[in-house]
């Protein structure tokens, strides 16, 4: 019965903490060094004064948050409604959920230009027109496109939440008391789903702030595809903004953690 | 609106499916028509006849090159993600780490598994590139220049690298709930019949833990086979996976034949839908077990 | 003679204030069925786990056939364990399992094979040897981890809880099973349970644990009835805990709400007017008079009829005290009603004092 960890195990995992922290120190190092002979901040200053930045950084975050609130009014009901009233369409409901993880973003985009690029028609007949013509349009079309990649995340965070409430007999109960289902919705149902709301919504944030493919191919103005002309051009403003990038994922994943303490199921997102 | 829960529906006819309404109109728009219009196109020719000619082309190069090198790195990935992020977890839980170790991470883990794209290839061509911190460090401190040995970031190699920095953390938060599920019990009662902690690894731990282990190996190799960003970030058009393919043919007709592409895409969907059913298949096995 | 035998055994876990086990000594004997019976928490699956091998203890040592094993690898003592949960390894079909021992010390595979027919035999589950546990009922799957642990022909079977997952009707059939079995193989066996009527069925001897320190130990007649402390008396089957007075300590007489009962002995060290406890066993008490001289009697009003099945059970409200009154049930029994007077009977030694 071995209580301490032998050579092996500490071995391993200095070989997994130097593979995670080096490339992060490497680039955090590297942003020091836009003073050529001394380290500093200023590559941060240069990078933030930009004004494309806070440009790029704002809409991001603005199409984050309408993604969030998307992924929510799409996901909730839908996952309250399968446990609740038709629990026999699960199988079909999960199966959609996990298509994204089929479908990888760069394919969603082929297939969005493909499908939206001109009018939407069936056997002949116009649905919609053309999608990706105006701003307005092309904007939505994005927030779709990130609520399709946040949907397997929100939608089992979701589910696993009205899960372990045993969602239909707390309904029950508060029925049998006298509620009606817009106030069990509202102060039994929404209240202990918090914490499962929360995580999807941070990791739908961290999803659509770092990513590239889906905002590059339809021409945004996004934080991904800025992230990439600064490679190209500015390399110390660059690792500036990635060390930021790292640091807001890191922010968002601790206050995941922070808040399911008492979970254990992991949370990952796009690659 | 009814105001009671579906005890048991009396009539045969009920408007619970408009609840779905919603789900299932959002879905048909932006996952089903996307994939059934490759789908369709892929079988498809120029002036809109069907044809295979498109399936056929996917056999001629260089797309079946490309197909073979996205698919190498995938399984390369998965499988060095894979050990090293199982070993890892294993480190941390039956290795005895110390337990303050695990929440720290756990933290790390999730946070790198989500930080693939363009920051992580900067970090990479930042820490490995020619002016990188650690080939700088390693040219100064041992006089050592890594570019001479004939390295390049910019390489398969090199991607490999910068790929493994987010799988290998995935199988770690994987696998580390999928140890903790051995029962003690197991343990013991190979122990109280004669085993050593070899023979007990051998024909218990490690087999119940096979389906996992494969299943988010299976996961890992899509992860990687789909990932266009990181490897765009990286080697620009460089290294001619079919995601980069795929990307270049988006930006111009490089292709000459725009249903081509789509038979692309497509081809790439039925290698991904085959490796998350076994996924989802190792899943289940592996929950059957553990239960 | 001595088969296993237990010396000043004590263990303290790290970080622990009280030990789990202190003072323990026992004396097995070979063949013999011993119940470890307690509450949670009393340290009866600590000893258990010392005894395996999983556990080591602080002090004292552990012995069977006279060869000290306290230090003795888990795998190496040759002792049979039945876990609560079953532990059986999900990989592997029934016949695997029972077979794992042997395969793990490389026998050859007929005499596996061979070995592994009688045992499904001994547990009467022939043709699921192809099964996987998650194919098995909870029963099932613990007769599998019966003949996994038997096949190995061990010096001793520990068993810890290994029916508290189960239903009622099967625990109690598959109690009997277990004895039966043990009787055939002759197989010196120790059973850690919670349940008292499991112990008191299936045991040649007892030992009632509490907070680490055995209370008593004995056959299940001597504990039921003759019970040494206060914590067995109450642990073991329902008693009546009253709260009376002390009339005349000489006489060993006591009084509750006005009437005097006598105790089999003087009442030492305390004074008239002090309060004790007595302890009376329901089925001791009698609404029918036994016809002798000293008989103690009490008399109150009926204030709850329940029917168990075999037996009839009075609350009798006296005073500040509920006694409860055990009647065999049969058709012509005349049953008291709610709010009736009722007088019961019983001898003086039925009475045991509780803080003495």
């Amino acid at each position: 019965m071995s209580q301490r960890a032998g050579w092996f195990a500490w071995l391993i995992f200095m070989i997994g903490a130097l593979y995670f922290i080096l490339p992060l120190f490497g680039t955090f190092v590297f942003s020091l060094q836009k003073v050529r002979g001394s380290l500093g901040f200023s590559a941060y200053e240069a990078a933030f004064a930009n004004p494309d930045f806070l440009r790029t950084f704002l809409f991001s975050s603005l199409i984050a948050a309408l993604t969030i609130v998307t992924s929510l009014a799409l996901i909730v009901p839908t996952a309250f409604w399968v446990n609740l009233r038709m629990p026999r369409w699960r199988g079909v409901v999960e199966f959609i959920t996990l298509l994204p993880f089929v479908i990888p973003a760069i394919v969603l985009v082929f297939g969005i230009i493909r499908t939206f690029g001109k009018p939407v028609t069936i056997f002949g007949i116009p649905l919609l027109p053309s999608l990706l013509n105006t701003e307005l349009s092309t904007n939505i079309v994005l927030i779709a496109a990130y609520t399709v990649l946040s949907l397997p995340y929100m939608y089992r965070a979701t589910d696993n939440g009205l899960r372990a409430m045993d969602v239909r007999t707390l309904a029950e109960a508060a029925q049998s008391l006298g509620a009606s289902w817009f106030t069990v919705l509202m102060r039994v149902i929404l209240p202990n789903l918090r914490t499962a709301l929360l995580s999807g919504a941070l990791l739908t944030f961290a999803i659509v702030i770092g990513e590239y493919t889906i905002a590059a191919f339809l021409a945004r103005p996004m934080f991904g595809p800025y992230l990439q002309l600064q490679v190209r051009n500015r390399a110390y403003e660059a690792a500036a903004l990635t060390i930021v990038a790292f640091a807001l994922t890191w922010l968002a994943m601790g206050v995941i953690d922070l808040i399911t303490r008492q979970r254990a199921t992991p949370v990952t997102g796009g690659r | 609106m009814a105001t009671t829960l579906p005890a048991a529906p009396r009539r045969r006819f009920s408007w619970n499916w408009l609840g779905l309404v919603p789900f299932f109109v959002f879905s048909f728009l932006f996952i089903f028509l996307p994939s059934a219009s490759l789908f369709v196109d892929s079988f498809q020719n120029q002036n809109g006849q069907f044809t295979l000619d498109n399936i056929a082309g996917l056999f001629e190069p260089p797309i079946p090159a490309s197909y073979l090198l996205s698919v190498q790195i995938s399984l390369t990935t998965a499988l060095m993600g894979g050990l090293l992020g199982f070993f890892m977890a294993y480190a941390l839980t039956v290795g005895n780490l110390p337990r303050w170790l695990r929440p720290i991470t756990l933290t790390f883990a999730g946070v790198a598994s989500n930080f693939a794209g363009v920051p992580l290839a900067f970090a990479f061509i930042a820490t490995l590139g020619q002016v990188g911190f650690l080939t700088v460090l390693l040219r100064n401190a041992f006089g050592w220049n890594l570019y001479t040995t004939g390295f390049s970031l910019y390489s398969f190699l090199g991607l490999s690298l910068a790929y493994m920095y987010f799988q290998f953390p995935l199988m770690l938060l994987i696998m580390i709930p999928a140890i903790e599920g051995l029962k003690r019990e197991w343990r013991e009662a190979a122990e109280n019949l004669g085993a050593s902690t070899a023979q007990y690894w051998l024909r218990v731990g490690l087999p119940v833990l096979m389906p996992s282990l494969l299943g988010t190996m299976l996961l890992l190799f899509g992860n990687a086979f789909g990932a266009y960003a990181t490897a765009y970030g990286l080697t620009g058009g460089n290294l001619q996976l079919i995601t980069i393919q795929l990307g270049a043919q988006m930006r111009g007709d490089v292709l000459r034949n725009p249903n081509l592409g789509y038979a692309m895409a497509l081809g790439m969907v039925v290698i991904m839908a085959v490796c998350i059913s076994g996924y989802i298949w190792l899943q289940r096995l592996s929950e059957r077990w553990l239960k | 003679m001595t088969f296993l035998a237990l010396t000043n055994v004590r263990k303290v876990f790290p970080n622990a204030t009280t030990p789990a086990v202190e003072d323990f000594n026992l004396s097995v004997q070979r063949g013999e069925f011993v119940s470890f019976l307690g509450p949670s928490g009393c340290g009866k699956t600590t000893t258990l786990r010392m005894v395996a091998g999983f556990e080591f203890p602080t002090s004292g040592s552990i012995t069977i056939d006279g060869k000290d094993i306290t230090g003795v690898r888990p795998n190496q003592r040759n002792i049979g364990m039945v876990f609560q949960s079953y532990a059986l390894f999900p990989n592997m079909t029934v016949a695997d399992n029972i077979g794992f021992g042997m395969s793990v010390a490389r026998a050859p595979k007929p005499e596996i094979k061979q070995r592994v027919t009688e045992m499904l035999a001994l547990i009467k589950l022939e043709q699921l040897g192809g099964r996987y546990p998650y194919q098995l009922s909870g029963g099932q799957q613990q007769r599998v981890a019966l003949a996994r642990a038997l096949a190995l022909r061990p010096q001793l079977l520990l068993l810890d809880e290994p029916l508290s997952a189960l239903d009622a009707k099967i625990r109690v059939s598959l109690r009997n099973e277990i004895r039966t079995i043990q009787r055939q193989l002759g197989i010196t066996t120790i059973y850690v349970t919670h349940d008292q009527e499991e112990a008191l069925s299936i045991s040649d001897r007892v030992v009632v644990m509490n907070q680490g320190l055995i209370e008593q130990v004995g056959p299940p007649f001597e504990i039921y009835n003759f019970p040494k402390t206060a914590f067995v008396a109450q642990f073991v089957g329902t008693l009546n805990a009253i709260a009376v007075t002390v009339a005349d300590p000489a006489a060993g007489a006591v009084q509750l709400a006005g009437q005097t009962f006598h105790l089999p002995a003087a009442i030492t060290q305390r004074r008239a007017g002090d309060g004790v406890r007595v302890a009376l066993r329901p089925e001791l008490l009698s609404p029918a008079s036994t016809g002798e001289g000293d008989e103690n009697r009490l008399t109150g009003t009926v204030e709850n009829v329940a029917f168990l099945g075999a037996v009839v059970r009075v609350h009798l409200r006296i005073g500040d005290a509920l006694l409860l009154i055990d009647e065999f049930n049969n058709p012509h029994l005349a049953v008291p009603a709610i709010g009736d007077t009722l007088t019961v009977y019983f001898h003086r030694e039925s009475c045991l004092l509780l803080d003495a």
